[in-house]
């Protein structure tokens, strides 16, 4: 080579590089002045244009039972989903669409909407690819044209859902036989599931789905979002708890191209499950107050159980009542009307308001005990009716001269007519309020009522203007009257006089240790220790072989209890209502139970001790099935091996 | 002599088919570690930098097309990267003293390089392959260069040998070029 | 001597002919070219094989004859146990086909074991097949699953004439329905690579949130499930070694740690069904 020629290509060569660093230097000098000058700005408006961000609720937290096992999970509802902005299905839809096209024009045939087009082309895609999964599962399900250009216009970047609710052997066929970049892939999305159906469908509640609320402090909160529907507590726990249940929202902030359809993802967050929520809530005894309650078909009311040591609720059912599946994945109109029509929403644990009846002679012989009216033995005689201001009160029965412990173990009405005329409506109004009957429990569920009533002087007189009567005294002092309370109230009051304290504020939520050591410790009842027990000993004697609770009692436990039936006056006669509240054992009383029944026919005789107790026994059967220690075998067991040497 | 020279692209794909037969073995016994070794690069760089360039992409065509016979991307990814970077070696070959191994060294390497890019781009399009290790890919980009650095200028000696042997003499064709 | 030139439009004129060459070929064509090209050079890399063979061959006689004799009895006191062992296998599977009966599930499919010796192994960063010396003459199915002593290999991606490419467990290409052992809950099981100078990995998808991690020394065991149709159930894949919370949030993912033997493979059995064999 000579010089010359190398001369030549060494010039050439340095204009070649000359060329190239002025492409250079114009490069980054544009780099530069974007990056420094524009930045700010200019970021913002691309990311406003060119991200969305997609939102995805977190799985809620379980709800578990006393033990610890799960009454309302989360159940994975496998789907196969097409993403209808990915690359390969828009090429699909775009194919298709021109080919449509052309088949026109090879017809000659007129093209009336080019957007009908569009969608049968897009609905002709998806059948295609749904034909292949119907292969491999043996379905025969089909797609809605209308509903692809819905989901494209709503929800671009969502997952459009082809068939739902697979099932696991589905899943894993489609799994399986799908290749990994098919447009048709499995998708998890999740649901409520309860696997004790309708068991305390009404203290659990339910969730229904609403708009994700999205916190502020998410990232991506200028730009353009899509959320899957978020899950709410309807009612119940899931209500009153859904701040702790609530996961935390997962957000995926993806690039789009200009017709909104996702490129690359830039940042992705999981979504995490919410906390679990113990519930005090024993589901044996639950599922037994629920059997109990099915001795009498298409009866309502409702059946409270407590604990009454840690005062929690260990059963909670009212009735009508409702499968909570039904409610999942989200409760379709059909199935809203037929539990409305139900009147099945309503918690009548604590939200239904009944006269208490018998039940509130504890209260009426409380109050006189307490007023020094009466004392243990006091004697009446009952011939069978009262006349209080011309107007004759009846008795069920013709009792003869009682005292206490027998008024109360034969519900004798004279006997409470006459220690509540002796007590005055003043000492009995005060000591219903002093158990607390005249407010609500404050148990942590929501929508308890207020509507609760405990009648007075001052109330007939700012109610209706008018003056108490004995009449109304003698009508109170047996449960009757414009007196009312609910179900969860009379659990409440039955564990205060079996305990001789005055408890409120029923917890449905297990208590940690630490709760309870604050807990305030309750007020007395007050009453002195034998008259306590003579009030004890009458209700033992309810519940005992000649008493009329005696469908309540369990062997080998003595179940201190009260019947009743109470009368609501209706238009064209009265309905009955039977009560039972019972406490077990009653040497150390654990468990308060109530029942209550209603009526279903007017005038119809309804009696608590024949409906309401027997649902009561499987309460405590099952209960002390669980605790034999606090049996009388079970107590009879320890002392015996205590006093072994 | 003619038919060789005019035909010498022939020897090179065998030779190059020859090369990677031999590494394929190799691999085969490499596998237990992890390990894979790709000189393709090196192949693209004889071919494009010895061979003008329409005798270079005849010999990397069956070579590209035996490579992707073998390989679930789509058929032809392998054509289309060698005989592509074949013409990107080609045009930068103009700025380049050609025969000095340094240069043949680094179009080798670049090449190779370039190869596992564009593997790997198909590989995320056409495989759904969402999670490329890069570690592996690192310390198998690392081998494979370790491999061409030490095999790079023995290969271009042995070709251009043997293409001596049917009368092609290269040295002298490039001396006579300038 | 002619002007050189900086640059010449040539090179480009023919890399574009190429590409557009190659788009417009019709995809027939490929097809035949590409299978063309497998198997023009396939016998030669059988052979390589067959070499390998041959050097073990030789290999082995240069054992000594005590050797020999040493290993044969070892080798058949393994067989009398392998005959107790199908004689046992053999009086389970009747009892299992007559619960089946009495429970009326429907007949799993049968597999007839087709076993073929390795011919490449083609493990790089982005995909990882063997190439095995049986094919369609074999009656070797395209999907078929592939199993070895120590579990799953992979799947059948594509059958040639004399020879099958199988993708490897841990080809992140291959999904299939996994369960943990004692478990009946359907997961997806993807490979996830190779990484070097380690066994190779996987990657689970829907494990349910209640597995853990408890005994380091015991982690669950992956294996396939039997439900998606293509695998035989409770054929062994590997562990669970750490797991993550899920992109769903209802389940976790977990890496899974496959057996180390994967990349050492010389011979695999492909499960041919027999409805297959019939038709």
């Amino acid at each position: 080579m000579n010089t010359e020629n190398i001369k030549k290509y060494q010039s050439r060569l340095w204009i070649f590089y000359g060329f190239l660093g002025i492409i250079l230097v114009v490069l980054y000098l544009g780099l530069f002045f974007r990056q420094l000058v524009e930045s700010e700005t200019l970021a913002q408006i691309e990311k406003v244009q060119n991200q969305r961000r997609i939102l995805t609720p977190g799985p809620r937290g379980n709800l578990l039972d006393h033990e610890g096992r799960v009454l309302v999970a989360n159940k994975s509802k496998f789907s196969a989903v097409v993403f209808l902005s990915e690359g390969q299905v828009q090429k699909a839809f775009d194919e298709s669409y021109y080919g449509l096209v052309r088949e026109y024009r090879a017809r000659d045939e007129e093209i009336k909407s080019y957007s009908q087009l569009r969608i049968l082309s897009r609905a002709m895609v998806l059948e295609s690819y749904l034909k292949g999964v119907n292969e491999l599962i043996g379905r025969r399900e089909g797609v809605d044209a209308n509903a692809i250009t819905r989901h494209l216009n709503v929800n671009p970047l969502l997952p459009y859902p082809l068939i739902e609710n697979l099932e696991p052997w589905e899943f894993a066929i489609l799994l399986e036989s799908l290749p990994v970049e098919h447009p048709v892939q499995v998708y998890v999305s999740n649901m409520r599931h309860y696997p004790y159906e309708n068991a305390a469908a009404h203290a659990l509640g339910y969730v229904g789905f609403s708009p994700l609320e999205i916190e502020s402090d998410m990232p991506g909160g200028d730009l353009k979002t899509f959320a899957t529907k978020g899950s709410y507590g309807r009612n119940g726990i899931e209500k009153l708890f859904d701040v702790d249940l609530q996961g935390r929202t997962g957000s995926e902030i993806w690039v789009v191209d200009p017709s909104g359809y996702q490129v690359e993802p830039v940042s992705r967050e999981y979504p995490q499950k919410g906390n679990d929520i113990e519930l005090s809530i024993d589901i044996d005894i639950q599922l037994a107050g629920e059997s109990g309650y099915d001795l009498y078909e298409g009866y309502n009311g409702a059946l409270v159980a407590i604990d009454i040591e840690r005062m929690e609720i260990l059963a909670m059912l009212s009735r009508p009542d409702y499968d909570l599946n039904q409610t999942s994945p989200f409760i379709s109109n059909a199935v809203f009307k037929e539990i409305s029509d139900n009147r099945a929403w309503e918690n009548k644990a604590l939200r239904g308001l009944y006269p208490p009846g018998s039940p509130f002679k504890l209260v009426t012989a409380i109050a006189g005990l307490k007023a020094g009216r009466i004392d243990e033995s006091t004697l009446f005689e009952c011939d069978g009716s009262h006349r209080v201001g011309g107007r004759n009160f009846p008795c069920m029965g013709t009792h003869g001269e009682i005292d206490l412990r027998t008024a109360i173990e034969k519900s004798c009405n004279e006997y409470f007519y006459r220690v509540g005329l002796e007590t005055g409506v003043d000492n009995l109004s005060r000591e219903a309020v002093y158990l607390r009957l005249n407010e609500p429990t404050h148990i942590n569920l929501p929508n308890e009522t207020r509507g609760m009533l405990t009648p007075s002087r001052e109330w007939k007189k700012d109610r209706y203007n008018q003056p108490w009567y004995p009449g109304d005294t003698a009508n109170m002092s047996i449960g009757q009257g414009a007196l009312t309370v609910t179900p969860l109230q009379m659990a409440v009051v039955v564990a205060s006089i079996a305990k001789n304290q005055v408890y409120s504020h029923p917890s449905i939520i297990k208590q940690t240790p630490e709760q309870l050591a604050r807990r305030p410790v309750p007020k007395s009842l007050g009453l002195p220790d034998s008259v306590h027990q003579a009030i004890l000993e009458g209700m033992d004697r309810v519940v005992s072989p000649t008493g009329t609770a005696r469908g309540a009692s369990v062997e080998g436990v003595d179940i201190g209890g009260k019947t009743g039936t109470a009368q609501i006056n209706k238009k064209d006669g009265n309905l009955e209502l039977a009560w039972f509240v019972g406490f077990a054992p009653v040497e150390d009383p654990k468990i308060a139970v109530v029942a209550l029944v209603e009526g279903q026919e007017l005038n119809q005789s309804f009696g608590g001790g024949r409906y309401a107790a027997p649902m009561a026994r499987y309460v405590f059967e099952a209960y002390f099935k669980k605790h034999p220690e606090y049996t009388q075998a079970g107590v009879g067991q320890t002392t015996a091996s205590v006093s072994l040497p | 002599m003619k038919f060789a020279s005019k035909n010498r692209w022939l020897i090179v794909a065998v030779a190059h088919y020859a090369t990677l037969f031999i590494f394929t073995q190799f691999n085969y016994y490499l596998a237990p570690w992890g390990i894979n070794i790709i000189i393709t690069g090196m192949l693209i760089a004889f071919s494009s930098l010895v061979l003008n360039h329409i005798q270079g992409s005849l010999s990397l065509i069956p070579i590209a097309l035996f490579l992707d016979s073998a390989s679930p991307l789509p058929f032809g990814a392998s054509l289309i990267t060698l005989i592509g970077l074949h013409y990107i070696a080609v045009i930068m070959r103009y700025q380049f003293r050609r025969e000095s191994a340094g240069i043949s060294l680094g179009v080798s390497l670049v090449s190779n390089v370039a190869i596992h890019l564009v593997y790997s781009f198909f590989a995320v399009s056409y495989l759904g392959t969402n999670s490329l290790d890069p570690v592996q890919m690192g310390m198998n980009l690392l081998a494979s260069s370790a491999a061409i650095a030490i095999l790079n200028a023995h290969y271009f000696r042995v070709i251009v040998e043997i293409l001596g042997l049917f009368g092609i003499n290269i040295a002298q064709e490039q001396r006579q070029s300038r | 001597m002619p002007k050189k030139r900086l640059f010449s439009i040539k090179p480009f004129a023919v890399l574009i002919a190429v590409i557009v060459f190659w788009i417009f070929v019709p995809i027939a064509i490929k097809a035949t070219l590409r299978s063309a090209f497998y198997e023009f050079q396939a016998p030669l890399s059988a052979s390589a094989s067959y070499i390998r063979e041959l050097q073990n061959f030789w290999a082995a006689r240069l054992k000594s004859k005590s050797e020999l004799y040493e290993t044969g009895k070892d080798l058949a006191h393994l067989n009398a146990t392998y005959e107790l062992k199908i004689l046992e296998n053999q009086a389970l599977k009747q009892e299992v086909e007559r619960l089946e009966t009495l429970l009326g599930l429907p007949s799993r499919p049968d597999y007839n074991y087709e076993i073929a010796r390795v011919v490449s192994r083609d493990f790089n960063s982005w995909w990882q097949h063997l190439e095995i010396r049986k094919g369609s003459i074999h009656g070797i199915p395209l999907g078929a699953p592939v199993v070895f002593s120590g579990g799953v290999v992979g799947r059948v991606r594509e059958v040639h004439k004399y020879t099958s490419t199988v993708e490897l467990l841990s080809n992140s290409h291959l999904r299939m329905a996994v369960i943990i052992e004692g478990d009946n809950r359907p997961m997806s099981f993807r490979g996830s690579g190779f990484k070097i100078f380690r066994s190779p990995t996987g990657l689970a998808e829907y494990v349910p949130a209640d597995i853990k991690l408890t005994d380091p020394d015991n982690p669950p065991r992956i294996i396939t499930s039997g439900m998606g149709g293509v695998f035989p159930a409770g054929i062994h894949i590997g562990y669970i070694t750490r797991l993550k919370p899920g992109a769903s949030g209802m389940f976790q993912d977990g890496d899974i740690v496959l057996d180390n033997r994967l990349s050492n493979l010389t011979e695999v059995a492909v499960l041919v069904p027999t409805e297959e064999l019939e038709q």
